[in-house]
């Protein structure tokens, strides 16, 4: 088995709370630092807000809240967000940001798997359910999220309440 | 897709939507050979061209179709509404198909047929009995057409082919040359981009007018006119004419009027008049939506009309202007017109709201009742309307997009629906506010008035339950804390209690109106509405927001959301609320929710006010009109009998009188009856604002200064109520 020859899997990482966790390179769309948001009213615990985003507005996710990791929801200057595209919405794909502690290194798995190892049976169901695997990289182990499972989160589906107004409407006429 | 199927396709659909026009003028003109003409001529080339492509089931259906326009056209057989209506849904069968190879590609030959198809292709033909004969005089030219329709990509009319004789010269608008077909899609993405620009517009200005740049300034001040002029045209390229709407307007109320047997002829005007595309698809439904309501429940049926002296053809008439930044959408129909007292019935018998609370409605509010969810008025729900899923809707849509549903009726006469609604939606005018350290905008179209209420008179805001009111020219204005609805709390005391200063912002959804309160109001914006993403769908209180000028975010709070979020939708709550403020407002001797009303001026014994909504007309009879029966005083009216009240004072009582002077009588509608009011004299009419003194005991009214006399103000339903409760009942 020749590794070197196979297109290897690359892996931003990322820390949240004391877990090193990645997301595959091809999801994410930019990183930025710093960043300063609006909060909405109203919205779920695991929404943080919205960012103007090169004039459109993103959906800022606290993703240690979303995937139930504590984080350290460090102050503003820290805030790291990574943008990604949630393509589980219907039609079109939303452009989502996930606030996270710190951003590591790129990471290449190679794509056959022969480095990966099954998530550890310490890590609590509801979170291993959310990840693709486990990967030793130096002396820490990487979690790799599986952002589709992310997205499907309950806390991240909510259902629309009022079915008699029909909100695609609205949603239609200024998209 | 090949691309001439594409063009084929859309050049089909197109050519049908004509055809519906076409067939439903040929009803009322059977003879007209242009006419038939044009229609022959559509069938052919979609004919031919189905032909060339190949699909076999698509040519065996139109080639009936032609072959019997072709006799019609000829005069060999005469049009009757059977054919119409057969012809119509051949024009159906074609759309399906169409649909199909939209879909796969495919017309579906070879497959098993459609029993259906097969039905229409043999009922046709039945028609035009005989060998089909072939069309001579047309250059055949399938695949010449086909081979065109691949060119012609600046197409804009197809119906305007040159293959055209010279028959037809409505048809030809000779634009052809000058229109391009384009994405739908690229104007979209135009109008994003145009939203982008003005954003760094605004971010440029703003720049610029803190920058010492000397040239800096003319040159932002240029983008700014240039930016402006740009978007003006670009907004024109998504305008739309009204046309492609009202077009499907002459079948839809051909086939109701024929499922409810009912004589309607339809009138359109204002069809050139353009409108932003997404809000045409926004308007369709509620337009739809209204002309039926007005086919199956305005318009009587002809023998109906007939014993009303109406003609037996009803008359419905749509129209579309321009006013000021909207366009007016009406829809007005010489039917029924809507029963107050019907409305009322209806309202209680379905719980909407007590009986008490009807009573207490104004003819107007009772009209309004309709817009309620789950209320129709139709005694049998039909297949066309009445399922209870109507205005409410019709009102929500329109305010979604930032316009306004208004109704007027008169019983007997008639009803008029109109729509108000802005020409374009994308980026709009809105207040910046301040709250809670955020900013937020909310369009101008929603904001009725902006109040200031100073420290010391803070004691004006009242609670009625929990929800506070604000009295602001003598009605009652429920009170929203945004601060409060944003924190999700329950409006607290605190801020209200008169400590400080309060901004109001007075906010308008469709009829009701209610304040905002606010911490600070900033500057008005153009603001570019960008909707929110999916994980924000629960939050019912925003549905957009929109970048400023700085690069921030602001939300957009609409008065829909606001009245939703706060609770004020909810039906018995905000019943309560309603019942709760028109007592109160009744408590503060304003007898109705508006600040200025028509009122008439009487003289009866004394000088009194009423209330011009509860008057009919005003009759002059002369004594002898006046007649007792059975006790009371009535007197004749278009066939009926009227009780007659007399108000005049005693000494000018009775009938007959010796200086036989004609006695001036209001005709009053009220939920009790329909009565004449005696007066001695109307004095004159005017739009008051009622400003209420002590009441006055012993009367069925209360007395106020106006026009600089003392003078009663007269409920004339009372009276009516109770003088039927006396016991004079009418006579009808």
């Amino acid at each position: 088995m020749t590794a070197a020859i196979r297109p290897a899997r690359q892996f931003c990482s990322f820390m949240l709370g004391r877990s090193l966790f990645g997301i595959e390179t091809t999801a994410i769309t930019e990183i930025v630092s710093r960043v300063q948001f609006t909060p909405v009213p109203q919205a779920a615990p695991s929404i943080a807000g919205m960012m103007n985003h090169r004039g459109d507005i993103a959906t800022l996710v606290r993703l240690g809240t979303a995937i139930g990791v504590e984080s350290r929801e460090s102050s503003a200057e820290q805030r790291l967000v990574i943008f990604v595209q949630n393509k589980s919405s219907h039609n079109k794909s939303e452009l989502v940001g996930l606030l996270v502690d710190q951003i590591g290194e790129i990471v290449e798995v190679d794509a056959e798997g022969a480095e990966t190892e099954a998530v550890p049976q310490s890590i609590r169901p509801e979170l291993r359910g959310l990840l693709q695997f486990a990967c030793r990289r130096s002396e820490r182990l990487l979690l790799a999220l599986d952002l589709d499972a992310v997205f499907l989160l309950p806390s991240l589906n909510p259902v629309t309440p009022d079915p008699m107004i029909s909100r695609s409407i609205s949603h239609e006429l200024v998209s | 897709m090949d691309e001439i199927v594409k063009e084929f396709l859309q050049e089909s659909a197109e050519n049908l939507n004509s055809l519906d026009q076409q067939f439903v003028r040929l009803d009322a003109n059977p003879g007209d050979r242009e006419i038939l003409g044009a229609v022959f001529r559509t069938i052919h080339t979609i004919k031919g061209t189905t032909g060339f492509l190949g699909f076999e089931r698509l040519e065996s259906l139109t080639h009936a179709g032609e072959n019997l326009l072709s006799r019609l056209r000829d005069g060999e057989i005469a049009l009757t509404p059977a054919m119409t209506n057969t012809l119509l849904a051949m024009v159906d069968a074609v759309r399906r198909i169409l649909r199909r190879i939209e879909a796969t590609e495919s017309d579906g030959t070879g497959d098993e047929g459609d029993p259906e198809e097969a039905g229409l292709a043999a009922l046709l033909n039945s028609y035009a009995p005989g060998e089909a004969r072939e069309e001579q005089h047309l250059p055949v030219g399938a695949p010449s057409r086909a081979g065109e329709a691949k060119q012609t990509l600046a197409s804009a009319r197809p119906a305007a082919a040159p293959e055209r004789p010279a028959a037809a010269p409505e048809l030809e608008k000779g634009v052809a040359d000058a229109t391009v077909r384009l994405d739908v899609k690229l104007l979209d993405q135009l109008m994003d981009l145009m939203g982008e620009l003005v954003l760094a517009r605004n971010q440029i200005l703003q720049i610029a007018a803190q920058s010492a740049d000397a040239a800096l300034l003319p040159l932002a001040q240029r983008l700014n006119h240039i930016t402006s002029d740009l978007r003006e045209r670009v907004t024109q390229t998504r305008m739309q004419p009204l046309e492609q709407l009202f077009n499907q307007l002459p079948r839809m109320v051909r086939g109701i009027s024929q499922s409810c047997g009912k004589k309607v002829s339809l009138e359109v005007s204002g069809a050139e008049t353009e409108i932003d595309r997404s809000i045409m698809e926004a308007v369709k439904d509620p337009l739809t939506h209204a002309v039926r309501n007005a086919l199956d429940h305005g318009i009587e049926l002809p023998a109906t009309r007939q014993a009303k002296g109406k003609p037996e053809t009803g008359t419905v008439h749509v129209s579309a202007v321009h006013d000021s930044g909207y366009v007016i959408i009406g829809i007005k129909d010489d039917g029924g017109g809507l029963d107050c007292a019907a409305l009322r019935g209806k309202a209680v018998e379905r719980g909407l709201i007590d009986r008490a609370a009807a009573d207490r409605l104004s003819d107007a509010e009772a009209r309004e009742l309709i817009f309620l969810p789950g209320f129709s008025t139709a005694a049998q729900i039909s297949n066309i309307s009445g399922r209870g899923v109507g205005m409410d809707v019709v009102r929500t849509n329109i305010e979604k997009i930032g316009g306004s549903v208004e109704l007027e009726s008169t019983l007997g006469k008639g009803t008029a629906v109109r729509f108000r609604i802005p020409l374009t939606l994308a980026i709009l005018p809105a207040l910046m506010v301040r709250c809670a350290g955020q900013s937020f905008a909310i369009p101008q179209a929603s904001i009725v008035e902006l109040v200031r209420i100073p420290q010391t008179v803070g004691d004006r805001v009242e609670w009625i339950g929990d929800t506070p009111v604000y009295r602001i020219r003598e009605r009652l204005l429920p009170l929203i804390v945004l601060g409060d609805l944003l924190a999700s709390a329950p409006p607290s005391a605190q801020p209200l209690s008169g400590a400080q200063e309060l901004l109001l912002l007075i906010l308008c959804f469709g009829s009701r109106q209610f304040g905002l309160i606010v911490d600070g109001v900033e500057d008005m914006e153009e603001i570019v509405v960008k909707p929110l993403g999916r994980l924000l769908s629960t939050v019912s209180l925003f549905s957009a927001a929109t970048v400023r000028g700085d690069g921030g975010i602001a939300l957009i709070l609409d008065a829909q959301s606001l009245v939703t979020a706060a609770g004020m939708l909810n039906n018995s709550q905000d019943q309560q609320l309603h019942s709760a403020v028109s007592a109160a407002e009744h408590e503060g001797l304003a007898p109705d929710a508006k600040a200025k009303r028509g009122v008439l001026y009487i003289e009866a014994s004394g000088r009194a006010a009423v209330d011009l909504n509860q008057i009919v007309r005003i009759e002059q009879l002369s004594p002898q009109q006046i007649e007792v029966f059975e006790g009371n005083t009535v007197f004749q009216y278009e066939g009926r009998i009227l009780p007659l009240i007399d108000l005049r004072g005693p000494e000018r009582r009775g009938r007959g009188e010796e200086d036989a002077a004609r006695v001036s009588v209001l005709l009053c509608e009220s939920t009790a009856g329909d009565a004449g009011v005696a007066v001695e004299r109307v004095l004159d009419s005017a739009e008051e604002e009622i400003v209420p003194g002590r009441p006055w005991p012993g009367r069925s009214a209360s007395a106020a200064v106006m026009q600089g006399a003392v003078t009663h103000l007269l409920d004339l339903s009372q009276v009516i109520e109770r003088h039927f409760e006396a016991g004079a009942g009418g006579l009808e």
